[in-house]
Parts: structure tokens; C-alpha cells; sequence
């Protein structure tokens, strides 16, 4: 099941650092933003997941290190040298995931953009994320 | 609106009256015996339990109809004036004390004004909607007893149900409520005339407001629940045990057996009346050197005769004189042993962390236990000083007969049947300083006060406050009841988006007195038990059939085997969610002449043999060595291995595979479990359901609160379901 960012019940499926949607169907993140989402079969499942990387963020943080965690495994780390629209996706093992109960997707960011008018932190902005066959 | 309003006031007078007419007929024959006002309330009391077994045998027979229970109230009222059946008691008591008078009269006037208001205002207690009328208006719509094996409180005794039954014929759930009410009127009245007739007046009218007063009494007494109904009973029957006791009088014997038995009817705990009144005849006789046997055995047979109905009733329909409790040594599948025992356990405790807790929660707190009854009772401890009088050294140990089964369930109410005698212990206490009585009466009346207890006893159950335009009408039940009782909104929901005949399952009850669908509620019965299992078996790791057991043995010939736990596995169940057998690599396909078995619950062992990963055989009680599934092949079968299908929710088991031969009988077989974990590859949530269409169930209602409700909210896809209603937070699901 992929959660859309601007799906209107999603956010029982939030578990943390998931700001607010504002007119945009994308959200921005902090640290460490993390849903519950339920895979229906585990064989032959993606972790997929689009997002931005914000540039005048970019320019402050320079390149972004991603991590990308089913239910506490990390599936992969990428860095990320450019800002713009993102996609990742990549085979979760399937005796990583459940499909009796909801598994946990997590993206690390290693580093947040500090907006200089407010001083708020920011990590990626997220439209999407969840498995795929 | 108000046109709403002679039906009930009919429904719930007409009863009374009715109770009444056959009390004053039964206590003709007891002339010389009784004073006026006893004959009047106790006559009440017993003649509830004759409209009681009426309404019974009626029911049995599919005739509880308005006009025949017209017939039945008319003919008894008719009958109970035309011979005068009143007036054969004359004696009076002598006048009250005209302060003590007085202040009965106005206090008793109008907390009965306050809670008669809230008897009147539409029905919404949660056991009265749930189940004390949720039963009734299931006879009511069947004309009698339908067969009803989906919901443990049916099997309940339901003596005071039935009088409830014949007012709501009328009146409908108002009506029953206001019948409850009229013990609470007589219970006080009752009291009071004991004090009277054995020389306390004071203590009578103190002891009398003590009860009434409680606002756990109040408020219980308001509503269609049965505790104060049972008080009324316990009270007459030790009221009818003294005047035996002065008079010896063969004639009572009956009556008390009729009283003892019907507190059974009343509610189970009441059983303890019985064991009351045989012991304190057979004392009482063998202290006078008199004969022992016949007394005892007429009061025995008398209350038997009132209890037998509803064992025999529960015998027939679920197999257990008792139910639901004795499930062990009467089991069925209606009642599961493990959901008895963990509500009795949470009933001994409620959420209590130690008993310590306990004066201040029955006392002046009642947010654990739903109800206190008043800070007077704080003095309870010194009614024990009532013990130098015979009289005293009576109520308390009716009060101790009374409370001893309390412990079974600590909510406050069920202290109730005690309370009156532990009041008049105190009242005979303080009787002796008049204008301290008087002041101890004040407080309790200030203290029972809505005013003031809202103040001691935030959020603690009592009637905190009364709607007279709901109560006459003036306000439609249906706006009323919308504002105040989200069950009622739901069950209405129920009626109005479920076709008739069809099933819903409910992880908690809606107000069932208020809907005509069947609802099957998870905790209610064994088979709504087996639904609540299949759901959470889909979506519950500790449940789903992940654990795989397998005994790989040299080939055999085997006819009949069973698969036995050898562990003794406390507060835990054995389950198998599927069991096959193997021969050279390959599972052997089930056959039909396969007979399958199982202990206990040999009910479901298909669940253990239907390939559906969802179902299974369950002990549904702590899982005990020997307990067993047994497979008979109808012929020799080559055999060599065995997988059992089991969930990490049955982790402290231990199996064994075991053949029967001619030789030794059951001989275990030499293998070794080897376990493993086998992963759920895709969500059982639509095989659930499935399961659920299979058994003609088709509607989900969840609350938001419920374990798993968001599963279904969000899930809905793969759950097969789709939300046809909502009411705030309950909605209503179709499985597709």
C-alpha cells in the first residue's frame, strides 16, 4: 500500500516528524518521518518512496545522507548530491514484513534545513511512500 | 408527547397492582399473622414472585401477549378486591413519634419524587439497555422465551425480568424501570415496618432513609436493574424468618421458601437466601429440641420449586442448569470457560489495585466499583456494636449472609441486599441517643443529596441529575435519548440500515433494548467469542497461525490419533489453527470418514481441519495436560508425520502425537517436535470476513475506541468491508 501525502485519512497512519499539509500535496518532514502502512502479501515488495529535496534547503546543508528502515532494517542509505524531486525504491526481504499487522517505514535525514526567517527545521518533503509490487 | 406517557404509567401500575392482587391473595391465609402495612408490602414482594412464575409459564408456552396479561392482572386485581383478600389483616402500629413522623413523610416524599422523575425519563442504564431489557424486548417480540444462544445474560435467572416483561408489554422500557422502582419503595417501607413491629420504631425510619437514600440504592432503584429488587426480597425473608421465629407458625414456612427461591430468580448471588433460611429454620428448631427435618424440607422443596424453572429453563437451551457459570463441569459451546473465568476474575477486582481501596470507593468515591453509598457508611464498623441486642446480632448476621457473596463481584450495587440490615445495625446503634439519630439521619440526607454529592463524588455513579420534561414526555424519548445515550443512537442506526433477519457483530454492545437485529456481541457467547477470534486472528501476529509444530516419525499404521498437550500452561489457551498428517512427504487429503474429536471443546475441532488460517480449535480454558485433538480414519492409515498449525499465543504448549493400539491403549509416539516459523504471506483480513459471510454474518459495528478499529477504518479494502453508518464514534460495516 503506497500513502499518498495528500491522502485525507492519513493521519492515523503518521507515527511521527510529518508536518501538517498545507495546499500542497506533498508534506514537509523532520528527522526522522515515520508511517505505519500495511503491506497486503510480502513477496515481491518495493519500498517506494517520493520526495523532494528543497533547494534553497540544499544550498544550506549540502549534499543529504538518506536511511531508508523497514520495521527497524535499514534497507539502504543513499546520499543525495542534488536537490530536486527524488524517487527511491528497492526490494524489502519479505521476512522483514508482516501482512498481518502494519510495518513501520522510517527515512533518516541526516541533516535539516534551518529556515533563516523563523528559524523552523525541515528535512525532505515527502508526497509519498509505502510498498509497491 | 406527553401522550407517550399513559402507557408507561399504565405498564408500570397495572404490574405493580397485579403483584400486589396476588400477594394479598397468598397472604389471605395468613390472617392474625401480619400487620396491615406488612401485608401490604411483603405481600407485594411475594406476590412479584407469583406474577413472576406466571409471567414464566406464560412465556413457556409463547403467550406473553398484552391481552393475556390483561387478563391475567385484571382477573387477579378483580379477585384480590371482590374478597376483600386486603382486610383480613387489621393489627396497626402504634403511632410514630410525630417528629420522627414528619420527617420521614417529607424526606422519603421527596427524594422518591427525585428519583420516581428519573425511573419515568427514558431507560438508558448500561446493564438495563444492555441486557436486563435487552432480553426482555427479545421475549417481548417472540411472545416468550426464543432460543437465545448468543448472549450468556439470557441464561441469567431473570425473575424481576419478567415483571419487567409484563410492564413493558404496556409501557415499554419506562414502565419497567418505574416497577424496579417500586421496590425501591417498598424496601424502605419494609424496614421501617420492622422496626415498628419489634419495638425500634427510630431505628426503623433511620435505618429505612440509611438505604433508600444510598445514592448507589437511589440510583440503582431508578432504573431497570434488579439489586434492589433482590434487597427487597432478602429483607422480606428475614422479615418473614423473625415473625416465624416469634410465632412458629407452620403456615410461613411456604412463604419463606417462596421468598428464599425467588431471590435466586432474582439474580444468582441471591442463592445465598435459600442456604439463609433452611439454616436459620434448622437452628432455630433444633435449639427449641423441636423437629428439624419437615420445616427445613418444606422451606427447601418451596425455594427449589422456584429455582428448578430456570435451571431446567438453562438446561434446555444451553446445557448448563447454572449458566454461565460451571462451565467446566456443564460445558457447551455457548459458554466458553476461559471468558467466564476472566470476567470473573476482573469482577472480583475491577480496577481496584488493592482492597484497601475499598471503604472510600463504596463510600464516597464510586468511579471504580459504579456507585458509594453515602459517607454514613463509613460508620459501618460500628453497627458491630449492635451485636449486645438479639436484634442486632439478627440483622448483622443477615448481613453477613447477605454480603458473603459480594467478593464475587465488588461492584458497589452488589452490596446492596447487605445494606439494609447493616442500616438498621447502625440505627439500633444510635437509637439509644435520639437527637443523635437525628443528626446522623441529617447528614445522610444532606450527603445523599444531589447538591452535595456532586461535590464529594465527582463522576461516581448516582443519579446526578433528573430531566422532569424527558420524564413526562414533555421532551420525545427519541431527542432525549439521542443527547444522552450514544447506544441508543446506534441501535437505532441498526434498525434503520439493517435489514430485519440479518446478524450484526458488535465488539461491544449497542443499547440492544432499543434495537430489533440480532447482535451477536464478542464477549456475550462462545460462538461470538469464535467470530471475535477469527478477526483478530487476521491481524494479531500473536494469533495468526505462525508456529508450526512437526513430529516426523518412522512410517506406521495408524487408525485412530490425537495430538496431546503435556503442559500445564496457566491463563494460557492451546489452540491449533490446523493439524495434518503426512505420509512419505505428502499430507494425507482429509477424508469423510475421518471422525474427528476433541478436549475440550469438541464443538469446533472442524476449525482445526478446515484450511482456513483464520479459524481454530481452541481449548478456551487454560490448556491442561491430556487435553487433546483426536483423529479417528475410519480405517489403518499409513502414517509419518504430523504438523499442528499453532500461533505464538499458545507458545508455553507442549505437544505429543499419540496412536491408539490394542495392546496399550494410547501409546505415545517417539517423536521429537521440531518447531519452526512459517511467515502469513498475504493479510488474512478478507478470509476473515469471509468466514464471517459463511456463518450469515454481515454487518461489523465497531467502535473507534474498540482494539483494532483502526485497522478496519483503514483497512477497509483488504477487510472486504465497506462503512454503510456512523454514529459519532460507532460505525457500522457491510462485508461485501
Amino acid at each position: 500500500m503506497l500513502l499518498q501525502m495528500d491522502q485525507p485519512d492519513l493521519a492515523p497512519h503518521i507515527v511521527k516528524d510529518i508536518h501538517e499539509r498545507y495546499d500542497a500535496p506533498w508534506r514537509w518532514t523532520d528527522r526522522e518521518p515515520t508511517l505505519n502502512v500495511l503491506a497486503l502479501v510480502i513477496d515481491n515488495l518495493k519500498l517506494s518512496v517520493d520526495f523532494a529535496i528543497y533547494e534553497p534547503g540544499f544550498a544550506q546543508t549540502g549534499p543529504l545522507n538518506l536511511e531508508f528502515v523497514v520495521n527497524g532494517n535499514t534497507l539502504d542509505k543513499v546520499r543525495y548530491d542534488s536537490p530536486g524531486m527524488k524517487h527511491f525504491e528497492k526490494p524489502v526481504p519479505p521476512e522483514w514484513i508482516s501482512a498481518v499487522v502494519e510495518s513501520s517505514i522510517a527515512i533518516k535525514v541526516d541533516k535539516l534545513y534551518v529556515a533563516p526567517a523563523d528559524g523552523a527545521k525541515f528535512g525532505i518533503i515527502l508526497a509519498s511512500a509505502g510498498f509497491v509490487q | 408527547m406527553i401522550r407517550a406517557l399513559p402507557p408507561i404509567l399504565f405498564g408500570a401500575l397495572f404490574t405493580v397492582s397485579t403483584a400486589w392482587a396476588m400477594g394479598a391473595i397468598l397472604l389471605r391465609g395468613f390472617a392474625g399473622l401480619f400487620y396491615k402495612w406488612e401485608a401490604r408490602l411483603i405481600g407485594f414482594v411475594a406476590g412479584s414472585a407469583c406474577l413472576s412464575a406466571v409471567v414464566f409459564a406464560l412465556c413457556m408456552f409463547k403467550l406473553a401477549r398484552p391481552g393475556v396479561f390483561l387478563a391475567v392482572g385484571l382477573a387477579s386485581i378483580g379477585y384480590a378486591l371482590y374478597s376483600r383478600s386486603d382486610r383480613v389483616h387489621t393489627k396497626s402500629f402504634p403511632p410514630l413519634a410525630p417528629l420522627w413522623r414528619w420527617l420521614f413523610a417529607a424526606v422519603f416524599a421527596a427524594f422518591s419524587l427525585y428519583y420516581l422523575l428519573n425511573a419515568m425519563a427514558p431507560e438508558q442504564s448500561p446493564d438495563g439497555v444492555t441486557y436486563h431489557l435487552g432480553v426482555v424486548a427479545q421475549y417481548y417480540r417472540a411472545r416468550g422465551f426464543p432460543l437465545i444462544t448468543n448472549d450468556f445474560y439470557a441464561n441469567l435467572t431473570q425473575g424481576i425480568e419478567l415483571l419487567f416483561l409484563f410492564a413493558f408489554e404496556y409501557g415499554k422500557h419506562s414502565a419497567a424501570a418505574m416497577v424496579h422502582f417500586a421496590f425501591w419503595i417498598a424496601l424502605p417501607l419494609m424496614i421501617l415496618s420492622y422496626g415498628r413491629r419489634v419495638g425500634h420504631p427510630l431505628a426503623g425510619v433511620a435505618a429505612a432513609l440509611f438505604t433508600a437514600l444510598a445514592p448507589v440504592v437511589g440510583m440503582d432503584g431508578s432504573i431497570a436493574y434488579v439489586d434492589v429488587a433482590l434487597a427487597a426480597f432478602a429483607f422480606a425473608l428475614f422479615y418473614v424468618l423473625q415473625i416465624w421465629d416469634e410465632t412458629r407458625d407452620p403456615r410461613l414456612l411456604i412463604l419463606i421458601g417462596l421468598l428464599a427461591g425467588f431471590a435466586y430468580e432474582v439474580k444468582y448471588t441471591g442463592g445465598v437466601a435459600a442456604v439463609y433460611a433452611v439454616g436459620f429454620i434448622a437452628w432455630k428448631q433444633w435449639r427449641a429440641k423441636k423437629p428439624v427435618l419437615r420445616p427445613a424440607l418444606i422451606v427447601t422443596a418451596c425455594a427449589f420449586a422456584c429455582m428448578l424453572p430456570w435451571m431446567v429453563k438453562d438446561t434446555i437451551e444451553v446445557g448448563n442448569p447454572v449458566s454461565p457459570f460451571a462451565s467446566r463441569w456443564f460445558p457447551s459451546p455457548y459458554v466458553h470457560t476461559s471468558q467466564i473465568e476472566d470476567w470473573s476474575r476482573f469482577l472480583r477486582k475491577y480496577d481496584l489495585t488493592s482492597y484497601r481501596e475499598l471503604p472510600l470507593e463504596l463510600t464516597v468515591k464510586g468511579t471504580k466499583l459504579s456507585g458509594y453509598f453515602g459517607p454514613l457508611f463509613l460508620l459501618a464498623p460500628l453497627a458491630l456494636l449492635a451485636l449486645r441486642s438479639r436484634i442486632g446480632r439478627q440483622v448483622l448476621l443477615a448481613a453477613a449472609v447477605f454480603g458473603a457473596t459480594y467478593f464475587t463481584n465488588v461492584g458497589t450495587r452488589f452490596l446492596i441486599p447487605a445494606i439494609p440490615f447493616l442500616a438498621l445495625g447502625l440505627a439500633l446503634v444510635f437509637e439509644r441517643w435520639k437527637w443523635l439519630l437525628l443528626f446522623v439521619v441529617a447528614g445522610h440526607v444532606v450527603a445523599s443529596t444531589p447538591f452535595a454529592f456532586n461535590r464529594y463524588a465527582v463522576g461516581g455513579w448516582a443519579v446526578w441529575t433528573v430531566s422532569p420534561r424527558a420524564a413526562l414526555r414533555l421532551k420525545s424519548q427519541d431527542a432525549y435519548l439521542a443527547e444522552t445515550s450514544p447506544g441508543y443512537s446506534v441501535a437505532r442506526m441498526l434498525d434503520r440500515l439493517v435489514p430485519a433477519g440479518q446478524k450484526v457483530f458488535a465488539f461491544g454492545p449497542p443499547a440492544m433494548a432499543y434495537t430489533s437485529r440480532d447482535v451477536l456481541v464478542g464477549w456475550f457467547a462462545g460462538p461470538n467469542e469464535v467470530l471475535l477470534d477469527i478477526l483478530w486472528n487476521a491481524m494479531n501476529n500473536d494469533q495468526a497461525p505462525t508456529r508450526i509444530v512437526k513430529f516426523h516419525f518412522p512410517e506406521r499404521l495408524i487408525r485412530r490419533m490425537r495430538v496431546v498437550e503435556t503442559a500445564q500452561t496457566p491463563r494460557q489457551l492451546w489452540s491449533v489453527s490446523e493439524l495434518r498428517v503426512f505420509a512419505e512427504g505428502k499430507e494425507i487429503p482429509r477424508a469423510p470418514e475421518w471422525r474427528l474429536s476433541a478436549h475440550p471443546n469438541p464443538w469446533d475441532v472442524q476449525l482445526a481441519f478446515d484450511n482456513s488460517p483464520v479459524t481454530r480449535w481452541r481449548t478456551w480454558q487454560d490448556a491442561e495436560p491430556g487435553m487433546y485433538v483426536h483423529i479417528d480414519f475410519g480405517r489403518l492409515q499409513a502414517v509419518d508425520s504430523v504438523e499442528v498449525d499453532m500461533s505464538n499465543d499458545s507458545d508455553r504448549s507442549t505437544l505429543a502425537v499419540e496412536e491408539l493400539t490394542n495392546e496399550a491403549g494410547w501409546n505415545r509416539i517417539n517423536a521429537p517436535a521440531v518447531q519452526s516459523e512459517r511467515l502469513i504471506r498475504a493479510s488474512l483480513r478478507r478470509a476473515a470476513t469471509q468466514e464471517f459471510k459463511a456463518r450469515g454474518v454481515r454487518y461489523l459495528l465497531i467502535e473507534d475506541g474498540a482494539w483494532g478499529a483502526k485497522d478496519f477504518r483503514l483497512y477497509s479494502d483488504a477487510w472486504g468491508i465497506r462503512c454503510v453508518g456512523q454514529w459519532k464514534d460507532s460505525r457500522l460495516y457491510y462485508i461485501e
